[in-house]
């Protein structure tokens, strides 16, 4: 089922989920699902969303992932957890490149929101880049990127510390001549 | 394009395209080892770059996680930082809700 929430009136933006909808805050606990539903609510509501029209069928096009769960390949400098924890409003506004040819013994994750085991036995779970290579030598997408991204996906109260990272990132993907960019936040 | 079970930031935020997934967090293609299950997911999702008619649009995948909130863990132990704060504003907020339900009651 799909709608476009903006030009529906009777959207309630998952509090509760309609008919059909995924319910946002199932798995949330109280407090965390209060939060986020209030900074939801209270904020303006988007007046631009950005759109790049599909020009090339997924078999010819080039992919590229973002991750938010604060992944670096083993080696680079991991994300600054230290920091946050001295300082719980405050998050890590980094970003790391990823080769394509990442596997759970080349990367490292570093967040304090998620459990991380899960992703670091098998991450098809929330970062595809494996499962897009199997994909890709099947045609069923034409090119895994050479480069994929990460952020730390807790920003604290302040998202604006991010956007140099979000502009270097896209600008990354320009370069490579991505085609489609997936993002998984966790 | 977006793959998440929290779409409802998309009022705030307009993402172009959004697959919504009501599965916990860091794990939205499946459990670990359900590489057919992450199959179907990621394909859903990226079949929606071609699908979304207009900017703004919300596709609800219809996959169901297989058990209750309760019996799905996906916080790290120890808890993250500020969740401790907030849920120490959480029990202060409940806390002087309380209060004030029961003094109404006691004047009533």
């Amino acid at each position: 089922m799909g709608s476009n929430p903006f030009s529906d009136p009777d959207c309630t933006w998952g509090s509760p989920p309609r008919e059909g909808e995924c319910d946002p805050y199932r798995f949330l606990e109280v407090a965390i699902a209060s939060v986020l539903r209030g900074s939801t609510e209270y904020a303006e509501v988007a007046t631009e969303i950005p759109w790049a029209p599909v020009t090339k069928p997924l078999s010819e096009s080039r992919i590229s992932v973002v991750s938010t769960a604060g992944l670096s390949m083993k080696g680079d400098q991991p994300f600054d957890m230290e920091t946050e924890r001295q300082r719980p409003s405050w998050g890590d506004p980094t970003w790391r490149r990823l080769r394509r040819d990442v596997t759970t013994d080349t990367i490292q994750a570093h967040h304090l929101h998620i459990d991380t085991r899960h992703l670091m036995a098998d991450l098809d779970v929330c970062f595809p880049v494996p499962l897009l290579r199997e994909l890709e030598s099947e045609g069923v997408v034409g090119e895994v990127a050479p480069g994929h991204y990460s952020i730390m996906g807790f920003q604290g109260v302040d998202l604006r510390r991010l956007e140099p990272s979000c502009r270097e990132i896209a600008k990354a993907m320009v370069d490579e001549a991505v085609d489609l960019a997936l993002f998984v936040p966790v | 394009m977006v793959l998440n079970s929290i779409w409802s930031v998309q009022r705030a935020v307009g993402m172009p395209r959004v697959a919504a997934i009501e599965f916990p967090m860091a794990r939205a293609l499946g459990d670990v080892g359900e590489a057919d299950l992450h199959r179907q997911i990621l394909m859903d999702a990226l079949a929606l770059f071609a699908s979304a008619p207009e900017p703004g649009w919300v596709e609800h995948l219809p996959y169901k996680w297989p058990h209750p909130p309760a019996e799905t863990t996906w916080l790290p132990d120890p808890p993250p930082p500020y969740l401790l704060v907030i849920r120490e504003h959480w029990r202060e907020m409940v806390q002087r809700q309380r209060e004030r339900r029961d003094k109404r009651v006691a004047s009533a």
